[in-house]
C-alpha cells in the first residue's frame, strides 16, 4: 500500500512540512501485564487530539478514558491496543481494533477498528519518504493486524458523518463503501473486504 | 488526577525502613510490629472465576506505615506509633474494603503482592472519588504530624522530562520535584507522562533518600453505575438495516479487496 505511493510535496499539503520518523508500534491487549497496562493508561490519560469539535472530544475521552478498559473488558474479542510513540517514547498516535458480530442474515465474525486517533499536532504530518501519511501508515497497521487476527474478510470503521478527514482516510484505505446504522444517522460504517 | 498509591507491600515498607536495601526482613518486620510501629494490614483472597479456587492470597498495608517506619527509623517513635494507629484506621475504612473487594472478579492470579497492587490500581482507576478521599485522609494524618512535615516531602504527579539526566515530576496542582532519570528507568517510569510519586526523605549533613514508585491515574469523572457512557464507534455489534445488508453482498460479488500491505510491520509486546 505504501511503496507504490506518489511522493509527497509539501505543497500537496502546507502542514505536512512536518517531517517524522516512522514511530515504533507497541501492541497492548488482555495479556498484557498489569504494570504495562498501568503505564499505557498513564500515557493515554493525557493525550490531546482534539481540535474541540464534538466528534473529537468524543474519540479524545474515549482514548483516555476507554482504550485501556476496553481491551481488559473485550479480550475475548481479541482487542488490541497499539501505541505509536517516536524514538523517545513519546506517544504520536494510538489505534484500536477488536471482532464484532454484524448482523447480515445471520450474524457474521467481523473486524472493527474502534479507533484510528494522531496526536493533534501531528494530524497531517508525513513520514520521512514522503510517500506515507502518518494517518495513512497508522490505518494500514491496525488493518493489518486485523487482517491477521483472522475474523472473516469483513473490515470496518464507525465514522462520525461530520469527520471528513477520517472519512476520506478511510476510502484511501479502500473502507469506501458507507452503510447507514439505523439507529445512529450521525455516524456511517465505512465497510471493505480483506483480499 | 494524579495519586499516590494507599496501599503498599512488606517488601516496599522494608525497603522504606533499610533505605532500599533488599534482603530478608521478617525479624525486621517482626519487631516493627512489636514496638507498634506498624499496622496489621489486610490479608486479601482472591479466588478463581473458573474454579472458585483460591488463586491467591496477599497482606497489603496503608502507605502511612512507610512514614511510620521511617519516623521510627529517625526515633521519633511516639509519633510513629500515632501515625501506625491512624494507619490502622484506615485500613478498616469502608473505602479501603471497598477498594480491595473491587477487584474481586477481575484477576484470577497474580504472583506477587506487587503484581497484585499493580491489578488493583489498574482496576480501581474508575474508583475516583473513593481514591481521592483515600489519599486526602493520609494527606491529613501525615500534615498532624509535625516530624513528618520537615523530614518528608511526597509528590505525585506526571514526568515532564525523561530526556537528560535528570527527570522532572510535576503535581497536578503544582509542586515539582526533579530525580535522576536512572532511577525511574529502574522501575520502567521513564517517559513521559507517566504516573509516579517521589517520596524524599531528609537524612541530615545534606543528604537525602529518595524512592520512586508508581502512581495511580484515576477518572473523577466517572460514569455512574449502569450509565456507561456510549461511545457510537464501539457498539459491540452492528446491525445495518436492509440496504447495508445488500451493500455488503454487493461487495463481496465486487472484485474490490483490500490489498495486504507490502511494508513490514514490527510490533514490540508491551
Amino acid at each position: 500500500m505504501s511503496s507504490d505511493a506518489p511522493e509527497i510535496k509539501p505543497g500537496d499539503y502546507p502542514e505536512c512540512s512536518q517531517l517524522v520518523d516512522e514511530p515504533g508500534v507497541t501492541l497492548i491487549d488482555a495479556r498484557t501485564k498489569a504494570r504495562a497496562l498501568a503505564r499505557a493508561r498513564s500515557l493515554l490519560a493525557t493525550f490531546e487530539c482534539s481540535t474541540g469539535l464534538p466528534h473529537e472530544d468524543e474519540v479524545e475521552r474515549y482514548v483516555r478514558r476507554r482504550a485501556v478498559p476496553q481491551v481488559l473488558e473485550h479480550g475475548h474479542r481479541g482487542c488490541e491496543l497499539l501505541l505509536f510513540r517516536d524514538a523517545a517514547g513519546v506517544l504520536m498516535a494510538v489505534a484500536q481494533h477488536e471482532e464484532t458480530a454484524l448482523f447480515l442474515r445471520e450474524p457474521e465474525r467481523s473486524s472493527l477498528i474502534v479507533v484510528v486517533a494522531l496526536r493533534r499536532d501531528l494530524r497531517r504530518a508525513c513520514l520521512r519518504d514522503r510517500k506515507t501519511r502518518l494517518a495513512a501508515f497508522v490505518m494500514e497497521q491496525v488493518l493489518e493486524r486485523s487482517r491477521q487476527a483472522g475474523r472473516g474478510s469483513i473490515v470496518g470503521g464507525i465514522v462520525s458523518r461530520q469527520n471528513m478527514g477520517s472519512l476520506k482516510l478511510c476510502e484511501r484505505m479502500h473502507l469506501d463503501e458507507p452503510i447507514d446504522i439505523p439507529d445512529d444517522p450521525d455516524y456511517v460504517y465505512m465497510v471493505g473486504l480483506f483480499e | 488526577m494524579i495519586l499516590t498509591r494507599p496501599l503498599v507491600s512488606k517488601k516496599a515498607i522494608l525497603a522504606c525502613y533499610r533505605l532500599g536495601m533488599e534482603g530478608d526482613g521478617e525479624a525486621t518486620f517482626r519487631t516493627l510490629h512489636r514496638k507498634g510501629v506498624l499496622s496489621e494490614g489486610l490479608s486479601v483472597c482472591l479466588r478463581s472465576d473458573e474454579t472458585g479456587k483460591l488463586a491467591g492470597r496477599f497482606q497489603v498495608f496503608s502507605e502511612l506505615n512507610l512514614d511510620a517506619v521511617r519516623l521510627a527509623r529517625h526515633g521519633c517513635w511516639d509519633e510513629a506509633k500515632a501515625i501506625a494507629q491512624r494507619a490502622r484506621d484506615l485500613e478498616g475504612d469502608p473505602a479501603t474494603l471497598q477498594l480491595v473487594s473491587s477487584l474481586d472478579q477481575k484477576i484470577a492470579a497474580a504472583d506477587e503482592t506487587d503484581d497484585f497492587l499493580d491489578d488493583l490500581f489498574l482496576h480501581s482507576q474508575t474508583l475516583g472519588k473513593l481514591l481521592t478521599r483515600l489519599a486526602g485522609q493520609v494527606e491529613e494524618a501525615r500534615k498532624m504530624t509535625k516530624a513528618l512535615q520537615s523530614l518528608v516531602t511526597v509528590v505525585a504527579g506526571a514526568v515532564q522530562s525523561a530526556d537528560g539526566e535528570v527527570a522532572e515530576i510535576v503535581a497536578d496542582h503544582g509542586p515539582r520535584i526533579a530525580v535522576p532519570r536512572e532511577q525511574l528507568a529502574e522501575q520502567e517510569l521513564d517517559y513521559q507522562g507517566a504516573a509516579v510519586t517521589v517520596r524524599r526523605e531528609k537524612l541530615g549533613r545534606g543528604s537525602a533518600f529518595s524512592q520512586v514508585e508508581p502512581a495511580m491515574v484515576v477518572d473523577l469523572d466517572e460514569d455512574a453505575p449502569g450509565q456507561r457512557h456510549r461511545y457510537p464507534f464501539a457498539p459491540g455489534e452492528i446491525r445495518p438495516g436492509e440496504r447495508g445488508i445488500a451493500t455488503v453482498k454487493a461487495l463481496r460479488e465486487s472484485a474490490k479487496r483490500i490489498p495486504p500491505s507490502d511494508r513490514v510491520i514490527v510490533i514490540r509486546r508491551a
